[in-house]
């Protein structure tokens, strides 16, 4: 298992150069794009002055080495509209992200998993039918379009939720973390949707392909109870694929969250990315490309160990 | 017993082209009653995207972009889904939008095939080190949170059609390209093209071999893609960086509405139950095909 770890530990350097070059070049060989410095305010004759004061007339390969390095201090630059460290604009927004992104898979999880295995286990009955009736339907529904609609229904309709931001303004509240959890439901409902109905589907035919396995039959032969049968043999095994699977869920958790961030006014990263790609703040937006692209690569990381920790097989295989 | 007889039934191999290949596949499609399902939904929503603009104004008048009725004006028999905020028909638009969507999705998937094979028939006919540069680059991007690096590069390519396809298509390949990567290698041991390879055909013939052995699996990830295609657009268009007015868009036309929500709450739901209708029957053709051309994959 450690020559596998050892393996898969040193896939994350190339992994970091390529988002690196990646995230660099889709600034700096935009046209108009001034490799994230702001000319706006200049006049003409004053551009091609900054630009060799500020090292954009140097070689490609130069800058982005230079921006490496400020990267690896993690030093992204100031913003272009308030001046502030992108760093700190990032750190400041991620809670909220990681609360609500958070949930969403929790939630994914919890619902996914019991329905998935009642959906293999009552195989094409009228449940099972429903189940992938549901399942196809969450994969389908655009999620911006899922926010306007439980907006309409629960927040204000029925008025159970509130819909905008992640406290009340102007209200004495008994408790904050009550609160937060209020403002937490709606948008982690409709961003965990999708995860819940992809999640549902891949439980149901990983546990019937473990079903069918001979340790299943022995199990059973043995004279185990059909319960334990399911959790102990069936189940463990089914979900062991899960563990990978959500890694690979973090992307789209973090693509989920800009749009249901921004519906909802949570005051999170994927916001902060919206805010930060219309108004041209191209410092913010390299960082948020590096910073989640980052984080996604180690929560990839921590996955594939924490599946080679789970199965002793993946020394075999390897 | 009955999972296990079923499990037998799923696995029973494809003879290759017998003459009951195309009716036992139809079967397999048709076994699903919810790709029928779609394949309907999908000829209805393709026949009135296609046909309903022109029809429409021939016949009925309606003008997508025509400034022809008073700002969120009722439903009516002029205008049967009422008129915009702006006072352009509805119905008119939402056959527009359904236009631009099923394009963008058939682009799309047509992008991410073709980077898909490229990258995939590579890595898994060359393999060794040009195999695992490319699968790390692919895992990479696999890895990236792509609906940013979408967002940015919608922003600063400037928003267009034509830009919002090829920016959904560069970074929806890799699923593509790693299915079909799994294929090639599995296709580059068998006897024929060990046969092909001892009868002198150049690379490129044994290419094509391995090429039309895969076809199946690119129908099936590609009519996927279609689906994520539309979706992608849709989610582009709502925060404004995808299709531009006044061209129509279901994803625009909700971010438009989303304003009246109130005063006109369907207008906020026909384009998105539109939206929901078209990537499900999509997907639901997908499924169908998944089960009729690769068995071994049906139910996943």
């Amino acid at each position: 298992m450690n020559r596998y770890l050892l393996r898969r530990g040193v896939l994350v350097g190339p992994q970091l150069l390529i988002l690196l070059v990646l995230s660099f070049g889709l600034v700096h060989l935009t046209p108009g794009a001034t490799g994230g410095v702001d000319l706006n305010a200049l006049s003409g004759e004053n551009i091609e002055q900054m630009r060799e004061r500020l090292g954009l007339d140097r070689p490609l390969p130069v800058q982005f080495g230079d921006w490496l390095w400020r990267v690896v201090r993690l030093d992204f630059g100031d913003s272009f509209i308030d001046g502030q460290p992108v760093r700190e604009k990032i750190l400041d927004r991620l809670p909220a992200t990681m609360l609500l992104t958070g949930s969403a898979l929790v939630m994914s999880l919890v619902l996914a998993i019991p329905l998935g295995m009642v959906s293999s286990l009552r195989r094409n009955s009228p449940i099972d039918y429903g189940l992938t009736v549901f399942a196809f339907s969450g994969v389908s529904i655009p999620a911006f379009w899922a926010a306007i609609v439980v907006i309409i229904v629960f927040g204000v309709e029925l008025g159970w939720f509130p819909v905008q931001g992640m406290e009340s303004v102007g209200r004495d509240v008994e408790s904050h973390a009550v609160d937060v959890l209020h403002h937490l439901v709606l948008p982690a409902a409709v961003l965990g949707l999708e995860g819940t109905a992809a999640l549902t589907r891949l439980v149901r035919s990983s546990m019937s392909d473990v079903l069918v396995e001979d340790y299943v039959r022995t199990a059973r032969a043995k004279g185990v109870t059909e319960r334990l049968v399911l959790i102990r043999h069936a189940l463990k095994n089914a979900l062991l694929p899960m563990v990978t699977l959500v890694g690979l869920r973090l992307p789209t958790l973090i693509g989920g969250a800009v749009v249901i961030e921004t519906v909802f006014a949570w005051p999170g990263i994927g916001r902060l990315g919206w805010e930060a790609v219309l108004q041209r703040d191209f410092p913010v937006v390299m960082g948020l490309v590096v910073f989640t692209g980052v984080l996604t690569i180690l929560g990839n990381l921590l996955a594939d160990i924490a599946y080679a920790v789970i199965d002793p097989r993946i020394n075999l295989e390897r | 017993m009955v999972a296990i007889l079923a499990t037998v039934d799923r696995a029973t191999p494809l003879i290759r082209g017998a003459p009951s290949t195309r009716r036992w596949r139809w079967r397999r499609f048709a076994a699903n009653r919810l790709s029928l399902i779609g394949l309907a939904m999908l000829g209805i929503l393709v026949v009135a995207a296609v046909a309903g603009p022109g029809v429409g104004r021939r016949f009925f008048d309606l003008e997508a972009n025509t400034l022809s009725c008073l700002s969120l004006e009722g439903p009516s028999r002029a205008h049967p889904f009422g008129c915009d905020p702006l006072g352009r028909d509805i119905l008119a638009r939402l056959l527009l939008g359904g236009r631009i969507s099923l394009a963008v999705g058939l682009l799309v998937a047509v992008c991410t095939t073709v980077l898909g094979l490229l990258v995939g028939l590579t890595s898994g006919y060359l393999g060794g080190f040009a195999d695992s540069l490319l699968m790390r680059f692919t895992d990479t991007m696999l890895a990236m949170p792509t609906f940013f690096i979408v967002l940015a590069a919608a922003a600063f390519l400037g928003p267009s059609l034509f830009n919002t396809i090829v920016i959904i298509g560069v970074t929806q390949w890799m699923v593509t390209a790693r299915l079909i990567r799994g294929e090639c290698l599995a296709i580059r041991e068998k006897e024929y093209i060990l046969a092909a390879r001892v009868s002198g055909h150049s690379n490129v013939g044994i290419m094509r071999h391995i090429l039309l052995n895969v076809v199946s699996t690119v129908i099936v990830v590609a009519t996927l893609a279609v689906a994520t295609g539309i979706l992608t657009e849709s989610a582009l268009s709502y925060l404004g960086l995808g299709i531009q007015p006044p061209q129509a868009s279901w994803g625009s036309m909700l971010s438009g509405a989303q304003n009246y929500i109130f005063v006109e709450p369907m207008q906020g739901v026909y384009p998105g139950v539109l939206i929901v209708l078209t990537v499900l029957a999509v997907n639901f053709v997908g499924e169908g095909l998944r089960e009729a051309l690769d068995p071994r994959l049906a139910g996943r």
